[in-house]
This record gives C-alpha cells, sequence and structure tokens, in this order.
C-alpha cells in the first residue's frame, strides 16, 4: 500500500476495463469517424436493398413470382410432375421453343398488350394447344376468331360452377369468381346476363385453343381457392412442354422513326446558345469579382436585459406556478402601495391593508365583498370595503391561472385607484 | 485580373458573327479577338504594384459626427492609372463613398478622400485598400489588394452633455445659495460681498457690517478638492441591453456626467474600468484635459463575458485614492451577482468612503408588470415582479451597508446621478 488514497480510484478499474485516462484507440478512430460510417452503412443497406428488391420477378402471373399475385406455385407444381416449364423472354425465343417437336403449350398472358396482331400472327398454329389468358380483343381477333370478350365476371355470388363436359373445367367442377368473362360457342364456368350467358373459361378450333378469363386461378394467392388447382393443372399440364410466354416491352417493334426534333431548327440556334452560355459565365465572372477581400465587422454581444425574467416566467407557466405567481404579484404590490402610503420597510401586511382602506376612505358598509374577479372597480368611483380589500390583498389565493389573470388585474386597478388619489 | 461590363458587350456581340456564318470557326475567330482585346489591356494596364498608398486618419472622433479619412496614392510606374480604388473599412465604419474613380498620371499623387460617419463607439479599422486598374480600352482590368492597416478611435457620444448646463448651475447655487463666480481656493468660507436683496438674513456677517458703513453676507462655497472615483464594471452584466443600449454605454454616459460636474466643482476625479482586471484608468493628477483623457480611455471598452471580481477592489481604490472618497460604482443591481460578489466587500468600502451604487433599471421590467391580460402575461408580470423585488431586495441590503444607492431607467441615470452627487455634496457628506 505504497499508493497514496488519492490515486486509488484511478488505478482502481485498471484491471477491469480500459484505463480512464486514455480512450482506446479503436474508440477514439470511431469517435472521429462514426459520423461518416454510420452513414455509409446507410447508404450501402439502401443500395443493397434496391438491388435485392429489383432482381425479383414482380410480374402479375409469373412464373418465377412467389408473391400473391405472381404464378410460382402452379408452376413448380407442374414441374414437379414432370412438365417442361420454359420461360422465354422474346417473342424469337418463344418462335423458337414452339419450333420443337414435341407438342407443346403455349400460355400467353400479355395484359398490356405489347404484341401487334402482326406478331401474334406468328403464334398462331405453332402450338399443339394454345393458352389464352385474359386476353384483349385484338389478341382474340388474332388466335381465338369467334370468341369476344364480355367483360368482368362479377364479383357477387358463390363460386361458378363448371355447366360443361370439357374435361379440365369438369374436373375442377367450380372456381372462384374473379376475372373476364367471354363469349363463344363453347363456354365454360358460365354465368347469367342481360345478354347471352357469358362465360370465364372459352374452347375454341376444337379444344386446342382455350382462352382463360379467369387469370386468377393460376395466381398463388387464389389457386387454393374452390377446384381453381384442378383447372390450372387440367389446363397446363396437358402436354410435357408448357412455354410461359409473357410478352415485355422489349417484344414492342419499332415504328418508322420519328424526325429529329432539332434537325428542325436553323442552324445558327446551336452555336448561339452555346455562345450565349459562355457568355452568361463571363457575366459571372464580371460580376463576381470582388474589388478586395471581405472586411469584418466584430459584433458585439447582445443581451436582452429582461431574457432571464422571460424565462422566469416560461418556468413559472410551464411549471403551473400559480401560487407563487400569485406570491410574487402580492409581494409587489404590498411593498408598492407601503412605499406610496410612506408605512415605511418595516409596515406589516394588515398595516398595509389598513392605510389603503384609510386612503381609498372607504366607508363601511358600501359595496359587498364577492369574488375578487367578480368585485374588479368598473370605474374611478368604484369602491372598495376593508373586508373587500384584505380579501383582495391578502387572504385570496387563485387557484386557475384564469383566476390568477382576473385577480392579478384586480391587483393592478386597486393599485392605480390607490396612487391616483 | 477582373473583366468588366463592356468587355461582356462584346461578347455578346459574337452573337452577330454567329448567326451570319454559323460555324464553329466564327466562333474561334471571335474567341480569339476577345483574348487578343483582353491581353492587349492588361499588359496596357498601369501596374497596381507600382503604387504606393498611405493613409492619414482623424486621432479620434466622435460618436455621431462626420469625420474624413484620407488616402494619399502615388503613381510611380509610366502609364497613367485609371483606376477604382476601394477603401476597405469595417461596414460600422459607416464609409459613404468607399469605392472612387480615380485617374493618376504617371508619377503624380492624388487623394481620395472617404466621408466617415462610425455607427459605434470603439476602435474601428481599415485593413487594406484595392486598386482595380482599368486597361485603356477598359475591357479588362488588373486588381491588387494592399494592406494598409488604419484604425480610428470613435469616442463616446457623450449625451448627457445636454444636463450639464442645468446641473453646473445647481452646483454654483450651492455657493450661498446665489450663482456666484467660482474664483481662487478657500476653505468653506470663500468671501464677504454687499448683502442684495434676497440673501438669507442668517448669512449676514455683523461684524463685516459693523466695520463699512453697509449690509455684508459671507457667501459660503461647498468643499472642494474632494476625491471623486468613478469605477465601472465592464463584465458580463454590462453586455445586457436596456433600452438598445448596453449597460455599458449608459454607466460610460453617466461617468462622464458626473466627472465633469465634479471637476467643475472643485473636486478630483479619478477614473477606473473594472472587471477582473483594471481595463482603463485616468488619474486625477495628470494635468491636461481630463474630458479628453476620459473619452480617450472610455472608447476602446467592451463588455468582457467574465464575471467582475469584486474581491479586488479594495485594492484597486486604495491604489487610486488612499483617503476617503466619494466611490461610485457603475454597475447591475442583479441578485446573485451582486449579492454574492458586491455587498460582502461594499461593508469594506463603506467603512472607508462614501459608497454610490449607480446602476441601470430595465423600464421593459415595468412593462412587463403592467400588462396582466392573459396567463402568459400574468406569469410574465409575476416574473418582471420578483426580480423588482429582489433587485429592491439589493438595494436594501446596500443601503443597510451604509451606501447610496441610484437606480435609474437609462435616460434618467446619468441626471440621477449628477443629482445625487450635488445632493450629497450640498449635505457635506463627500
Amino acid at each position: 500500500m505504497t499508493a497514496p488514497a488519492g490515486v486509488l480510484p484511478d488505478t482502481a478499474p485498471a484491471d477491469g476495463t480500459a484505463p480512464s485516462g486514455t480512450r482506446s484507440p479503436l474508440r477514439q478512430v470511431l469517435r472521429r469517424w462514426g459520423f461518416w460510417f454510420l452513414l455509409f452503412l446507410l447508404l450501402a443497406g439502401m443500395v443493397v436493398l434496391q438491388l435485392v428488391r429489383s432482381a425479383g420477378d414482380t410480374r402479375g402471373l409469373s412464373p418465377g413470382n412467389a408473391a400473391p399475385d405472381g404464378a410460382k406455385a402452379v408452376a413448380e407444381v407442374l414441374r414437379a410432375q414432370g412438365v417442361q416449364v420454359l420461360v422465354p423472354q422474346s417473342l424469337e425465343e418463344a418462335g423458337g421453343l414452339l419450333a420443337g417437336r414435341e407438342p407443346a403449350t403455349l400460355l400467353l398472358h400479355d395484359a398490356d398488350g405489347y404484341l401487334q396482331p402482326a406478331q401474334l400472327e406468328l403464334l398462331e398454329d405453332k402450338a399443339a394447344r394454345l393458352v389464352l389468358v385474359e386476353p384483349s380483343l385484338p389478341q382474340l381477333r388474332a388466335l381465338a376468331p369467334g370468341v369476344l370478350p364480355a367483360g368482368l365476371v362479377p364479383g357477387d355470388g358463390g363460386p361458378l360452377p363448371a355447366d360443361c363436359s370439357v374435361p379440365g373445367p369438369a374436373a375442377a367442377s367450380a372456381i372462384s369468381r374473379g376475372g373476364l368473362a367471354y363469349r363463344a360457342d363453347s363456354l365454360c364456368f358460365t354465368f347469367d346476363t342481360p345478354a347471352d350467358p357469358a362465360g370465364a373459361y372459352a374452347t375454341t378450333g376444337g379444344g386446342s385453343t382455350v382462352v382463360l378469363g379467369a387469370g386468377h386461378v393460376l395466381s398463388n394467392g387464389r389457386i387454393t381457392e374452390q377446384g381453381n388447382a384442378a383447372l390450372a393443372l387440367h389446363t397446363l399440364g396437358s402436354t410435357a412442354r408448357l412455354i410461359w410466354y409473357q410478352p415485355s416491352a422489349d417484344d414492342v417493334q419499332l415504328t418508322e422513326q420519328p424526325r429529329e426534333p432539332l434537325s428542325l431548327l436553323p442552324a445558327w440556334v446551336h452555336p448561339v446558345s452555346l455562345w450565349l452560355l459562355g457568355t452568361g459565365v463571363l457575366a459571372m465572372l464580371w460580376r463576381g469579382r470582388r474589388l478586395g477581400p471581405l472586411v469584418t465587422e466584430p459584433l458585439p454581444v447582445v443581451v436582452p436585459a429582461a431574457e432571464t425574467a422571460q424565462g422566469r416566467a416560461r418556468l413559472y407557466q410551464q411549471s403551473k406556478a400559480v401560487a407563487r405567481a400569485a406570491a410574487n404579484l402580492r409581494a409587489g404590490t404590498l411593498a408598492r402601495l407601503a412605499a406610496h402610503l410612506r408605512l415605511g420597510p418595516g409596515a406589516d401586511a394588515a398595516a398595509v391593508v389598513h392605510a389603503t382602506a384609510a386612503a381609498l376612505g372607504t366607508a363601511a358598509g358600501s359595496l359587498p365583498s364577492g369574488q375578487p374577479g367578480a368585485a374588479g372597480p368598473s370605474g374611478p368611483s368604484a369602491r372598495y370595503s376593508p373586508p373587500q380589500l384584505e380579501h383582495l390583498l391578502l387572504t385570496y389565493t387563485p387557484g386557475t391561472e384564469a383566476q390568477l389573470a382576473a385577480w392579478a388585474r384586480d391587483l393592478l386597478a386597486l393599485e392605480k385607484e390607490v396612487i391616483r388619489r | 485580373m477582373a473583366l468588366t461590363g463592356r468587355f461582356i458587350l462584346l461578347a455578346l456581340a459574337g452573337i452577330i458573327p454567329l448567326l451570319l456564318f454559323p460555324s464553329g470557326t466564327t466562333a474561334l475567330w471571335w474567341l480569339l479577338l476577345l483574348a487578343a482585346v483582353v491581353a492587349a489591356d492588361l499588359l496596357l494596364a498601369a501596374s497596381p504594384r507600382k503604387m504606393l498608398a498611405h493613409r492619414t486618419l482623424p486621432g479620434s472622433v466622435r460618436l455621431g459626427e462626420d469625420c474624413t479619412g484620407r488616402l494619399e496614392l502615388i503613381n510611380s510606374g509610366t502609364r497613367t492609372l485609371r483606376a477604382r480604388i476601394r477603401d476597405g473599412w469595417q461596414p460600422s465604419a459607416g464609409a459613404a463613398d468607399p469605392v472612387q474613380q480615380l485617374l493618376i498620371p504617371a508619377g503624380e499623387r492624388r487623394f481620395m478622400y472617404v466621408r466617415l460617419r462610425p455607427q459605434r463607439r470603439g476602435d474601428l479599422r481599415a485593413h487594406h485598400a484595392t486598386i482595380r486598374s482599368f486597361g485603356p480600352l477598359g475591357m479588362a482590368a488588373r486588381q491588387r489588394t494592399l494592406p494598409l492597416p488604419g484604425a480610428l478611435r470613435v469616442l463616446p457620444e457623450f449625451r448627457a452633455k445636454r444636463h450639464l448646463p442645468s446641473k453646473l448651475r445647481k452646483l454654483r447655487e450651492l455657493d450661498g445659495k446665489a450663482a456666484v463666480q467660482i474664483r481662487g481656493a478657500g476653505t468653506e468660507f470663500d468671501s464677504l460681498r454687499d448683502y442684495v436683496r434676497g440673501d438669507d438674513v442668517r448669512s449676514i456677517d455683523w461684524r463685516a457690517t459693523a466695520r463699512r458703513q453697509a449690509v455684508v453676507v459671507r457667501t459660503w462655497r461647498p468643499e472642494r478638492d474632494r476625491r471623486v472615483v468613478i469605477v465601472l464594471d465592464t463584465s458580463r452584466t454590462s453586455a445586457a441591453r436596456i433600452d438598445d443600449e448596453p449597460r455599458l454605454d449608459t454607466g460610460i454616459e453617466a461617468a462622464l456626467l458626473l466627472a465633469v460636474l465634479a471637476e467643475r466643482g472643485g473636486d478630483r476625479v479619478d477614473f477606473l474600468a473594472f472587471d477582473r482586471r483594471v481595463r482603463a484608468r485616468v488619474k486625477s493628477s495628470d494635468k491636461s484635459n481630463m474630458l479628453n483623457q476620459l473619452v480617450t480611455a472610455m472608447a476602446p471598452l467592451e463588455p468582457e463575458l467574465i464575471e467582475t471580481d469584486w474581491s479586488q477592489l479594495p485594492a484597486q481604490v486604495q491604489a487610486v485614492a488612499s483617503h476617503r472618497s466619494l466611490l461610485v460604482l457603475l454597475t447591475a443591481l442583479d441578485s446573485g451577482a451582486a449579492e454574492e460578489g458586491l455587498l460582502p466587500v461594499l461593508a469594506q468600502l463603506a467603512s472607508r468612503h462614501m459608497v454610490l451604487v449607480a446602476s441601470v433599471r430595465d423600464p421593459h421590467l415595468d412593462e412587463l408588470r403592467q400588462a396582466r391580460a392573459t396567463a402568459s402575461e400574468t406569469f410574465r408580470a409575476a416574473a418582471a415582479e420578483r426580480a423588482l423585488l429582489e433587485r429592491a431586495a439589493v438595494s436594501a441590503a446596500i443601503r443597510q451597508l451604509g451606501a447610496e444607492v441610484v437606480d435609474a431607467t437609462p435616460h434618467e441615470l446619468p441626471p440621477a446621478l449628477a443629482d445625487k452627487y450635488i445632493q450629497l455634496k450640498a449635505a457635506g457628506r463627500l
């Protein structure tokens, strides 16, 4: 025990934690670069998130999309059953796949209508079986003549019964409502409309072309409802190969090149606008060149003197110190009245009240005393009776802020009344 | 280097050939022309490096008065200088025309006069002068900044001067209650003179009357050659702004009025500006013009953001005035600062000297006190009451220690302090 007692607190924590005198270098580095490190982490996180998000397939009824509106479930089940599910990315690729020798089912889902009629005709009669999911009128005209769109399937009512003997729908027996309706000679899942009956499933061409209006039966979210799964698997799984083709913006056929709008301008526009730009830069240099460096002004400190009083007032208000504020106001008024009535510094409050009553010349039995708020003087002729004065100056303690304000005004009025006389 | 508006116009004019022959070659030719013009102008401009400058300033100026700074520029080169010249004053110097056009032939000298109307007390500084020398074409200019330091001492305004005549009259009236000339040295008895109507009959000197045929009265004069020590507090409390004037400036006004009055009253005045150390000091023993010395000493005073070390004050006062004197402390009566620092020292000082504490009262507090329309205002009024009560308590404590207190608003403080001095002098308490 050679160390003096005063050193002990310094040396004691040295064995357990870092020495208190010098911070560890890591902490110093963190302290200096912590903000930038955090900022970097945040940015990197955002970038990674964006990459992850954009990598996913978000198209509706896409065989790679695992979201409720995707169709990964049915595609995976078909794969598990030995069906080869192929996903071409372009029209050419789809055409190439269709040219294969094995019979294939082509699923065409073009909700955005990217393909032109001419492009649609390229797909005609290539596939052993063609499934059009929620097709539009141009697609129907090109690929399934005889089928007409009939609007939406009404959402109310129970599941749609199959009502036909086509093998797929018959196996499903009923599907949940939704999707688009069509009219054709051979309809399934029909419902009554004011015109002819319409259905969510139509076949033409001897059953080789299927128009599936109820696209939702393929979606991950709803495939388990009713007989949706049976209908989906029957419709898509009848051949060994399934070509799941969803056209994208890349398939849009470019029409003739529009005319370059800039080529319509006269020849001098380019050089002159560049020249004006350059002149603008020169003008900035002209105006921006200062005539000598700036001269600093050593500014004085500005301290508003009543700042402390204002701060104290806010403290009073925040803590609702009504009693304390009232005590201050009362003390101030009593002190001023005592000084005005020449009572000397030692006068007690009762003496001040007495002297005030005398100064006001109040006769006993004037106005009866009431609440101070109500008994405020209404004019110079207002009188204060001694009990009322005592109440106002000594005994009354306001409970709320409103009472405090009213009482404070009465005090001030009384003070003015006394000092005027 | 700097460009001019004329050069920009020339560059804009390049649009015309571009309209006629829209091609890159045209632009290139015009660019070459521009470059040639700029190069020629820069080469032909008089070199601002060959300029010699010298600044002449008045020693000091009173706040609120105009003065003129003179810049002497000598062209030692061989070309005529066409220049725009800027005198680099700080903004509060109030330079009316700091930028002027000048033409100085080779080897000649010109003066540039800059009118200054300072807006702040203290030492105002100019750091440099900048010369922008234009070429003969007026397209481009060479620019150089010459370091040319200068300082102008701006003295306090002494607005309270207007109170001086009335206070001096009051002071003279102390002499036998009549306006008489102050002459010669003497003790309390001044001289004898003939009785005139209105003189107090009690002052008739019957012996002298008996020797002469006319009635003679004695005239009295107040005590002379008393010492007045004015201590100005320059600590953080003096930075507080009351009625748009720092407490320090109000203190300076009051100190000036009191010093001039006391000097005319035949007393010796010492001045001390003090917080933790002495910031300025003027001794009564110096023979030259006291007012001039005072304002020069007061001009550079600034509020320091530290607490006053009142415990040093007795030693400082002792060093200035070893005899009993009137000690005027111009400070703040804020509770806290005063209670802890000033009051303990005051007892010691009051036993040796006549102590007068003068402080600026904030009229804003009285306004706050009277506004009670809403709850917030009432709380503010309560806080103002508390501040005023604490102030009154400090004043009472000071009075109890045997010192006097003058507590007045900024405009009233100088005359109130002067009145107090006259009153103390009349009562013979100096």
